[in-house]
């Protein structure tokens, strides 16, 4: 079987397995007794398991399958889920996404999940091979050792019961295949069966109990020799005899059965039980050689015996039991008679020998192939949609400016048409790109808990709205800056129980996050009830840093005070732990955002707690952008970073430190012209146009030639290798007329 | 060739054993990932032979096996397990189910299983 087709699906569902492991082990963090969790946790080895074996990861499915064990233990409540056995599952947890990640590597398979940068890159995974002994230490100490002392007495008593057979039957007329059977108490409270009944098949060689107990049962043996009854040495017990009689009685004959399984055979006990079955259901069973308990307990090698009783003749039974999968060899006799005996062997008429009775499966003509609800398509191919239906966009505003002079309805009226598909075409591929913010929120409960857990705070996580549905582009950027937000909470905003409690706080803190929809938008709020900011702080703080002069610190209105954490290099001793000293600052969380083309909002109650909201675009893949022209050439600018536009007199153009600024507003607004950037020769104007933009916070004008207008764009970004250093240009687009535009980077311009 | 409904909640599962089955001439009338689902799916497309694992995230394999035989005795309903599963396998024997296969599933094993359970012998 070729398997690499499956791998993946087998990444996706492993990887949607684990996620779903990972709730369930943190709901069972919070209530061990949730017996709903324990269940699916053992529901979710199991499938693992499965689908591990089916691809032949070993490794997995050991893992797995101890767990499913330890699990297994826990429902039958030989074993209590503490807070112990819960991490031992988290490691298993981590062991198994790092397993998982392995084979998606071996085979060449991106994982998907992985976007929260550098978090997951750090990560490093427990090794499967201590965790494994660690589950083995839990599930099987005692196992170990018993499955020693069988091992032991076995080959004892192997050797010793058949030095005993030897001495009893000197013929010896069973075959080299010999087959341990395994009486268990009940079998040695019934009398011992003291020969094989078929010819040359079976010895039973005891693997527990007394060894004496065969030899004492041997010496009472006693055969039935009644007329007309059996043949072979079988003792049965009283209530056996009566069974035999009365089917006898009844015009039954009675028989038995040797049945043999393939040595491939799984579950053997599941397939004698189907194999007696299949008896039950033509006849009575009398007894089972080994007892009932020994198949079930799976006590034998490969053969096992049946008396049974039937009105059916031999033939017929051993056809039926032959039917059943991973049979070997089916032997039947009769214990009744000679006469019986041969009937059960007696050639099957012709006519039995094949049933030639059409199968009803044969007379369906063509089968219907079952509708496909859903398919699989690559993120890669989607990219490829977005990007063909947006050149079909093109394309046609291409075709509309083409035959502006035709002037025919008909021509018109197709045009319109186009429009209306295309744009619809447009808005499902961008709905087909959508993914649902689970994807990236899975990770968080896990990241909050063993978070607080090193800090030894008590927190409860909430997350709201994780169905709300993002484009992937932009669900790829969030991962980071909300890991930040969410480690910010956890680190600087609540506060240490006894702090807590102190200040008459309830102990366990919250941290809260919530999606929701709000028109072309996703609003996600991260909020917490801990300690808030402190405004004051910060102004100390970035007035130590240089970052504001002691007036500016004073004067600075409380709102814009709040806007200084995510003033780039700012940091405040009190806030530099080992969590947050990880170079992401909050200048880069806004950067990403506002690249995005969304933007993040604070508010902050101290000593009440902290909300940040986060408002992003829920595509990227369209942009509304401003046409500017400098020099022959078009630029698109996107509006996200543009405040407005203005029209300055040249005179209002002043020089600081060599730099061009203007007084806009009150304020200083640095210029920059787009002519000398790029090397163009500077034209003397009366009047310049100027484009006021935001980058991180920072206010700048962009001077341009001309305005053009507003205009939808489709960003094309830069797949070769020489452009992808390039700064300043976030891609390019085509325009109607065929032309090709940049789309500056306010963010990377200067 | 038989009508065939697949019950297990493992979509990979389900491509894995849906691929054997229809490179046999199989046909897969329904797929399911849950007991509910199942049940009701079995009296909408009354298949031949119903391939379920053991283990479901709704209701137990066991209970969905009782509850489709109590709907149609005659349904022959084939249990997905693996090895570790015995106990399980062992009552859905009782209960009813006509086989079971063992994971990792061998294609040739899950056919000769199907084949016998629903041929004429059965």
């Amino acid at each position: 079987m070729d398997l690499s087709k499956y791998m993946g699906i087998f990444r996706e569902e492993s990887e949607r397995n684990l996620k779903q492991l990972n709730d369930s082990l943190l709901a069972l963090e919070q209530n061990p007794e949730n017996t709903e969790h324990v269940n699916i946790v053992f529901r979710l080895a199991h499938t693992f398991k499965g689908m591990a074996a089916t691809m032949g990861f070993k490794e997995i499915v050991e893992l797995t399958h101890e767990m499913e064990n330890l699990i297994e233990r826990i429902r039958t409540q030989q074993l209590k889920l503490d807070a112990s056995l819960i991490d031992l599952l988290f490691e298993c947890l981590d062991s198994l996404e790092g397993l998982v990640e392995n084979a998606c590597k071996n085979a060449g398979i991106k994982p998907s999940r992985g976007k929260t940068g550098e978090e997951e890159k750090s990560k490093t995974y427990p090794d499967p091979g201590e965790v494994l002994k660690a589950l083995r230490a839990i599930n099987t100490p005692i196992t170990a050792n018993t499955k020693e002392k069988i091992i032991g007495k076995n080959v004892f008593s192997r050797e010793e019961e058949e030095e005993a057979e030897k001495e009893r039957e000197p013929k010896g007329e069973r075959n080299s295949k010999e087959v341990s059977l395994d009486p268990d108490e009940e079998t040695s409270q019934h009398p011992a069966r003291k020969d094989s009944p078929c010819p040359g098949v079976i010895k039973e060689v005891p693997e527990t109990g007394e060894d004496s107990s065969i030899t004492e049962s041997s010496s009472t043996t006693f055969s039935i020799t009644e007329e007309g009854i059996l043949t072979t040495e079988i003792e049965f017990s009283e209530k056996e005899r009566a069974s035999i009689e009365e089917a006898e009685m009844d015009g039954a004959k009675v028989m038995l059965a040797h049945i043999a399984l393939k040595d491939t055979c799984l579950l053997k006990s599941a397939r004698s039980a189907l194999a007696i079955r299949k008896i039950s259901e033509n006849g009575k069973i009398i007894r089972t050689f080994p007892g009932i308990n020994e198949l079930e307990e799976e006590n034998f090698e490969l053969d096992f015996e049946v008396v049974f009783s039937t009105k059916k003749d031999g033939y017929t039974i051993k056809t039926k039991i032959s039917n059943i999968p991973e049979i070997e060899d089916v032997s039947i006799r009769s214990l009744s008679s000679e006469h019986a005996y041969k009937e059960a062997y007696r050639e099957p008429d012709p006519v039995h020998e094949k049933p030639t009775g059409k199968m009803p499966f044969f007379s369906k003509p063509n089968p219907k192939i079952k509708s496909i609800q859903s398919v699989r398509v690559s993120t890669e191919q989607l990219d490829k949609l977005m990007n063909l239906a947006g050149e079909l966009v093109i394309t046609r505003s291409r075709i509309n400016q083409l035959t502006l002079d035709f002037k025919s309805k008909e021509l018109e009226e197709t045009l319109s048409e186009l429009r209306k598909l295309t744009g619809e075409m447009q808005e499902e591929v961008i709905e087909a790109r959508m993914v649902p913010l689970d994807h990236i929120l899975n990770i968080f409960p896990r990241m909050v808990r063993d978070l607080a857990k090193s800090e030894n705070k008590k927190l409860d996580f909430i997350i709201k709205g994780k169905e709300i549905k993002l484009d992937r582009t932009v669900l790829d950027e969030i991962g980071d800056p909300l890991v930040h937000l969410l480690r910010n909470a956890v680190d600087h905003g609540i506060e240490s129980p006894e702090k807590r409690l102190e200040l008459g706080k309830k102990e366990t803190g919250a941290i809260m996050l919530t999606a929701s929809r709000q028109e072309n938008y996703v609003i996600i709020k991260i909020e917490d009830d801990g300690q808030g900011i402190d405004t004051a702080e910060l102004r100390k703080a970035a007035e130590e840093q240089g970052i504001i002069s002691r007036e500016e610190a004073e004067q600075l209105p409380e709102r814009e005070a709040m806007q200084l954490i995510f003033t780039h290099g700012f940091s405040t001793a009190s806030r530099v732990t080992d969590v947050s000293g990880r170079g992401v600052g909050m200048d880069v969380v806004k950067n990403r955002i506002e690249n995005l083309g969304g933007s993040i909002k604070i508010e902050s109650k101290p000593g009440k707690g902290t909300r940040f909201e986060l408002k992003l675009p829920l595509t990227i893949a369209l942009y509304q952008a401003m046409l500017v022209e400098v020099g022959n050439e078009r630029y698109a600018i996107p509006f996200t970073n543009i405040i407005k536009n203005i029209e300055i007199p040249k005179e209002a153009v002043r020089h600081i430190n060599g730099e061009e600024v203007t007084m806009e507003s009150g304020k200083v607004l640095p210029l920059l012209k787009l002519r000398s950037l790029f090397g163009l020769p500077l034209e003397e104007r009366e009047k310049l146009v100027v484009v006021v933009a935001e980058k991180a916070g920072q206010v700048m004008g962009i001077v341009v030639d001309r305005l053009l207008g507003k205009q939808e764009v489709i960003i094309k970004t830069f797949k070769s290798k020489l452009l992808e250093e390039t700064k300043g240009f976030a891609g390019a687009t085509i325009m109607g007329d065929g032309n090709v535009v940049l789309i500056l980077d306010i963010n990377t311009l200067v | 060739m038989a009508r065939i409904m697949i019950v297990d909640d493992a979509e990979f599962m389900r491509m894995v054993i849906r691929d054997i089955l229809v490179k046999q001439g199989h046909e897969v009338v329904a797929e399911v990932a849950d007991g509910e689902c199942a049940i009701q799916k079995y009296q909408e497309v009354k298949p031949d032979l119903v391939l379920m694992d053991i283990i479901l995230p709704d209701m137990e394999g066991t209970k969905t096996l009782q509850k489709l035989l109590e709907l149609d005795p005659r349904a022959k309903v084939v249990m997905c397990s693996s090895l570790g599963q015995k106990a399980v396998v062992m009552e859905s024997i009782k209960i009813g189910a006509k086989d079971f296969i063992v994971k990792p599933f061998e294609p040739d094993k899950v056919l000769e299983v199907i084949k016998k359970v629903i041929g004429p012998d059965s």
